[in-house]
């Protein structure tokens, strides 16, 4: 009677208890447990190979992992063929075909894979002495047959095929090339050429050279007692025998003195993939690790951190937006990467920087700070639900000579970093302002927007740099609406028309010459023209005049009178906004293109006056000429002359470029306007 | 001689199924109709907690594609008690982490917490149970971060398109036939009315299913089960669920693709079969025998020995109420892709007429198991395992049993299944070809 009595009494205050569940009171942890790290047993063999093995029977399977350390590889001019040697291993040995070995992996439901200087095999336990008589079996006695290696090559070619498409593929390509240099074993690039480059000897030399037992580690992870494992490895890797490896070292690759942007152009991008980042010297062990990890947690570690906050859930410019890093003995890389829509790309840009100088310049506040240890500390917990996890630390122990508690008192390291130590990291490990900024994309969407990031340059699948690439015009653009639209952009034709007369004076500097100069240039309707321009201490120095009937040069040289072909050209000169008679007189006009100019993407279009032939680049955007491009005779055979405009301003309502940069050869003017007019009342005796 | 010996060892290790690690777990119904499942293991210190709602893209409106998904994301904006944004922090700083997906025919949350952080986890998806909060701000960026996942993996990827069309033609005409991402057009037409409807009349207890797997104690779990959920109504509304059958295809489709990419890629999708069924365990069977492994039918002879191709893969996705059998490949840049789809058909046909071999039954046999004893590995695997068998399937412990399922299937009846759906006349062909080739 008792008994029920009571548990009614539970009942109504559980009844009650939930009537009144105050929703607004976030629930409180329990206590927290203690995170254990799984056991793991050691043994070495005779011949150095070291077995860690880890005991877990969960489920009845089993994991053999065998890793030879070595030192990172430069591949040269046969970049891939490593790793070609290392999947060519699973492909047949001394006792199996591929076939045979094909067959007996799947039998049993095992995986079995090589790599450069790795193998793994995996399946059910029932099969442990199976999977590891497999893997010995290719570790150790490789055939390397030419049928598999030519195989193995057609393959890596269409695999290089299939990147040349796949944005991800040649982001990372430009991201390490760019970062390490193309001639560096993390930059290198494998190319069409470099596997065509490999021999089948090349493989067996690379194995023989670099595959011994003293270096070696086999980590056995699964429902396998540790001193089973270590008897099945010494019956099959037992008579592996010891050999001397070469040590190879590497420099650092050289840090940009300012950051650089690096452009692959795919065409039909309808996303940008973006990734920005440095170079970083921070060792497996270094103490400065948990702080790096945490302040990589903070800065992009998830979807907490502030670039997927700020990036994803407040602008919504991605689907994700992280930050990366990885310690390495050799070197280590800190990097931020989103793909966003073409447009934003340079917004998302400058918010991944915004955020690297908040982590350099604001301290991190106690709570956030806090955050990101529990996240970490709450990812640890997790990762030790996979055995895996024990196996790669006691590895990682091994191999980096780590301290044996280096990962028990992980936490406890990770607790003790301060908001300081974070400021001071992040200004340690990012380069903020020597940024390597890749993007893959719409060039000519995105390219423009990126020059206020850095030097902006093109670069092709195989790393090499490529100039700024062209792109299709657009349906319904024509040489004669490019034309009509600059018109339009200067200030339109019954502007134009309504100009009667026009004063510049310009002061300008030439490249090896300490004087300044000035120009001055004279236009009155209908043809009157006069350019002068003089030096301080010399006078005038070269003046051109055409006072409507007749042309004149003079100069230091003497002065001319300027007949046939060159008054025509005078009278040329002294049109006003002669763009305007492309469309009638006598031109020849062709659209090409769009190409880059500084950055900005620009009509190209082809001009033909009577067989001389130019090249004008007209502002997609504005509307306004940026280059006009020319090839002519000079004393030392054909040159490019250019005149690049920029700098346009309202004069009178008519557009004028204030800057002029002229280069001819190795000549460079650079042409500042200090003064323009407009109808300032010319007379005709100005023009003399 | 040696045959018979060979053909004795494989009875042997068939014979020998595994019994390891059966999954014990509890699962019962609140009033309001909400289905509970709870699975305890202390191995590690953590909890998956999940709720798995019976609704995807296949109850979508006309006109309200990627209704589904985009929900979806709002489900993490909050609510009275959740400010907008806190979601993931919450579960971030309390060491936790946190996903959903949504597919045709389901949508999927959970958390994986510290276990000391349980009653907190089922807090948060009590709360997004009962009074999820969205405000237009939140809808509006979302709705731009779903159209970047749309670009992220549909239209700036080579193939990416390979889904919406294989679908889109397959199920032509039916609820499968638009994918769960949905169209530019109707992401932007999703109004204010539709996301109130959709919420009451999906994000119902009795349309849910909580399932938590890890380091719990039951009787604890229960108590705050009821404490958060318990209070929750029951919905008012009829769920609609379309249960007509999609209409099988009127002949093959062949269709070509260009798109940027640089290999020929071949997708073959036959209609096959619902989930659940012993032809769709037959249908998995097939594709392990023709592509698991280096040694399957496919793989040998494209890769290996005609060498035409650098990837061929096969796999059977069953949905509610319908399948599709999806045989795909990359072709070498020399390659025809006609031979490389002759090259498929020749395997498929030696399967239909030769049957399987003794051998190569035991050998899928073997795979099968491997696949699943490895599916249980982690908490958060068991929890939608047990989720997904009670909803779709009708049986939380098929986690332990369908492995029988298999073993019921024989040789004969894969050819006889081969036969029946490995057909022409059943099948959509995605031919893509390089936009340079054009």
């Amino acid at each position: 009677m008792k008994r029920i009595l009571a548990s009614l009494l539970i009942l109504l205050i559980t009844v009650s208890g939930f009537a009144q569940v105050d929703r607004s009171i976030r629930p409180k942890p329990a206590p927290a447990k203690e995170i254990e790290l799984g056991e793991f047993k050691t043994y070495t063999l005779d011949n150095g190979l070291k077995i860690i093995v880890v005991k877990n029977d969960k489920l009845p399977r089993v994991s053999f992992s065998l890793v030879v350390d070595r030192d990172p590889f430069l591949e040269g001019d046969k970049a891939g063929y490593i790793s070609l040697a290392g999947s060519l291993m699973r492909n047949g040995t001394a006792n199996r075909t591929k076939e045979q070995l094909d067959k007996e992996v799947d039998f049993i439901g095992a995986t079995l894979f090589t790599g450069a200087t790795n193998a793994y095999a995996s399946g059910l336990s029932k099969y442990s002495e199976d999977i590891i008589g497999l893997m010995a079996d290719v570790a150790l006695n490789p055939s390397f047959p030419q049928e598999e290696f030519d195989k193995l090559i057609k393959q890596s070619l269409s695999s290089i095929e299939s990147d040349k498409e796949d944005p991800n593929s040649l982001s990372s390509r430009l991201f390490n090339s760019s970062l390490y240099g193309l001639n560096h074993p993390y930059g290198e690039l494998e190319t069409e050429a470099s596997i065509n480059s490999i021999s089948l000897e090349d493989c067996k030399k690379f194995y023989q050279e670099n595959w011994s037992p003293n270096k070696a580690y086999m980590v056995v992870v699964g429902d396998i007692k540790p001193k089973k494992a270590k008897k099945l490895i010494e019956k099959y890797f037992g008579a592996w025998e010891s050999k001397e490896v070469a040590k190879r070292e590497f420099e650092m690759p050289a840090k940009p003195a300012a950051s650089e942007v690096k452009i692959i152009n795919r065409n039909s991008s309808v996303q940008t993939v973006l990734t920005l980042g440095n170079t970083i010297d921070l060792k497996p062990g270094s103490p400065d690790i948990v702080t790096v990890r945490l302040m990589n947690q903070i800065l992009g570690g998830g979807s907490t951190g502030r670039l997927f906050q700020n990036i994803r859930e407040d602008k919504g410019y991605t689907y994700g937006a992280y930050s990366n890093y990885n310690s390495d003995e050799l070197v280590g890389y800190l990097s931020a990467n989103a793909s966003v829509r073409n447009e934003v790309t340079d917004s998302a840009v400058a918010e991944f920087i915004k955020e690297f100088k908040r982590l350099q310049t604001e301290t991190v506040g106690e709570q956030e700070l806090q955050d990101a240890k529990n996240n970490i500390i709450g990812s640890f917990g997790r990762n030790l639900e996979s055995a895996q996890t024990i196996a790669s630390f006691a590895l990682n122990i091994q191999r980096y000579n780590l301290p044996e508690d280096y990962y028990k008192t992980y936490i406890q390291r990770l607790e003790a970093v301060s908001a300081e130590d974070i400021m001071a990291s992040a200004n340690k490990y990012i380069n903020a302002d020597a940024l390597t900024i890749t993007a893959v994309g719409k060039a000519a969407d995105i390219a423009t927007s990126l020059e206020k990031f850095g030097t902006v340059k093109y670069y092709g699948f195989n790393g090499e740099e490529t100039g700024p690439p062209s792109f299709p015009v657009p349906a319904g653009i024509t040489a004669e609406s490019v034309i009509n639209g600059y018109i339009d952009a200067i200030g339109g034709q019954e502007k134009l028309d309504a100009v009667k007369d026009m004063s510049i004076i310009m002061s300008a500097s030439i490249s090896g010459m300490p004087m300044e100069a000035q120009a001055k240039t004279l236009k009155k309707r209908p043809n009157l023209f006069l350019t002068e321009m003089t030096v301080a201490g010399f006078g005038t120095v070269q003046k051109v005049v055409f006072d409507g009937k007749k042309g004149e040069t003079s100069g230091m040289q003497g002065s001319t009178v300027l007949e046939g072909e060159d008054l025509e050209e005078i009278k040329s000169q002294g049109a006003f906004f002669g763009e305007a008679e492309y469309l009638s007189n006598g031109y020849k006009l062709t659209l090409v293109a769009i190409n880059m100019v500084d950055g900005e993407k620009a009509y190209t279009i082809e001009l033909d006056k009577n067989g001389d032939l130019s090249t004008e680049y007209y502002s997609v955007e504005t509307g306004l000429k940026l280059l006009e491009e020319a090839t002519v005779e000079g004393p030392q055979g054909e040159m490019t002359v250019s005149q690049k405009y920029s700098d346009y301003r309202s004069v009178d309502g008519v557009m004028i470029p204030y800057q002029i940069n002229i280069s001819q050869g190795p000549q460079q003017i650079s042409m500042t306007t200090t003064e323009a007019k407009i109808n300032s009342g010319l007379k005709k005796s100005d023009f003399k | 001689m040696h045959k018979k010996i060979l053909s004795l060892f494989l009875a042997s290790i068939v014979g020998s199924a595994m019994a390891q690690s059966k999954i014990e777990f509890e699962e019962y119904d609140l009033d309001n109709g909400l289905h509970v499942i709870l699975h305890e293991d202390h191995s590690t210190p953590i909890v998956a907690v999940s709720v798995l709602y019976h609704v995807g893209s296949k109850n979508e409106k006309p006109g309200r594609s990627g209704f589904a998904h985009f929900f979806e994301h709002l489900m993490f904006e909050g609510s009275p008690n959740i400010e907008r944004g806190e979601y993931m922090k919450i579960v971030s700083a309390n060491g936790g982490a946190l996903n959903a997906s949504t597919t045709f025919d389901r949508t999927y949350y959970f958390e994986i917490l510290p276990s000391n952080q349980l009653e907190l986890g089922l807090w948060l998806e009590s709360e997004r149970m009962l009074q999820a909060k969205v405000d237009i701000e939140g809808v509006n960026t979302q709705r731009e971060v779903v159209k970047e996942e749309k670009r992220l993996n549909i239209d700036n990827q080579p193939y990416g398109s390979f889904q919406e069309k294989m679908f889109g033609t397959a199920f032509k005409g039916s609820y499968y036939e638009i994918s769960p991402i949905g169209t530019m057009e109707d992401l932007n037409a999703a109004e204010e009315a539709d996301f109130k409807d959709f919420y009451s009349t999906f994000y119902v207890p009795n349309n849910a299913t909580l399932s938590i797997a890890g380091d719990i104690d039951i009787k604890q779990a229960k108590e705050w089960i009821n404490k958060y959920f318990s209070t929750i109504p029951k919905g008012t509304k009829e769920i609609p669920r379309p249960t007509e059958k999609p209409a099988p295809l009127s002949g093959e489709v062949v269709d070509t693709i260009y798109d940027n990419i640089q290999l020929p890629g071949v997708f073959i999708g036959y209609r096959c079969p619902e989930r659940g069924t012993k032809e769709a365990y037959a249908m998995d069977m097939i594709s392990t025998v023709l592509a698991d492994g280096q040694s399957s039918m496919l793989y040998k002879s494209i890769v290996d020995e005609k060498q035409l191709g650098v990837v061929v893969q096969a796999f059977n996705y069953s949905l509610e109420n319908a399948g599709l059998f999806i045989a795909f490949g990359l072709a070498n840049p020399d390659t025809e892709l006609n031979d490389f789809v002759q090259a498929i058909d020749d395997e498929v046909n030696k399967l239909i007429n030769d049957g399987i071999s003794e051998e190569d039954y035991a050998k899928i046999q073997n795979q099968i198991e491997n696949d699943f004893v490895s599916r249980n590995g982690r908490v958060a695997g068991i929890a939608e395992s047990l989720a997904d068998n009670h909803v779709y399937l009708g049986d939380a412990n098929l986690i332990n049993t369908e492995i029988k399922n298999y073993r019921e299937i024989s040789a004969e009846y894969m050819q006889e299944i081969a036969a029946k759906y490995l057909k022409p006349e059943n099948r959509v062909v995605l031919k893509y070809l390089p936009k340079n080739a054009q």
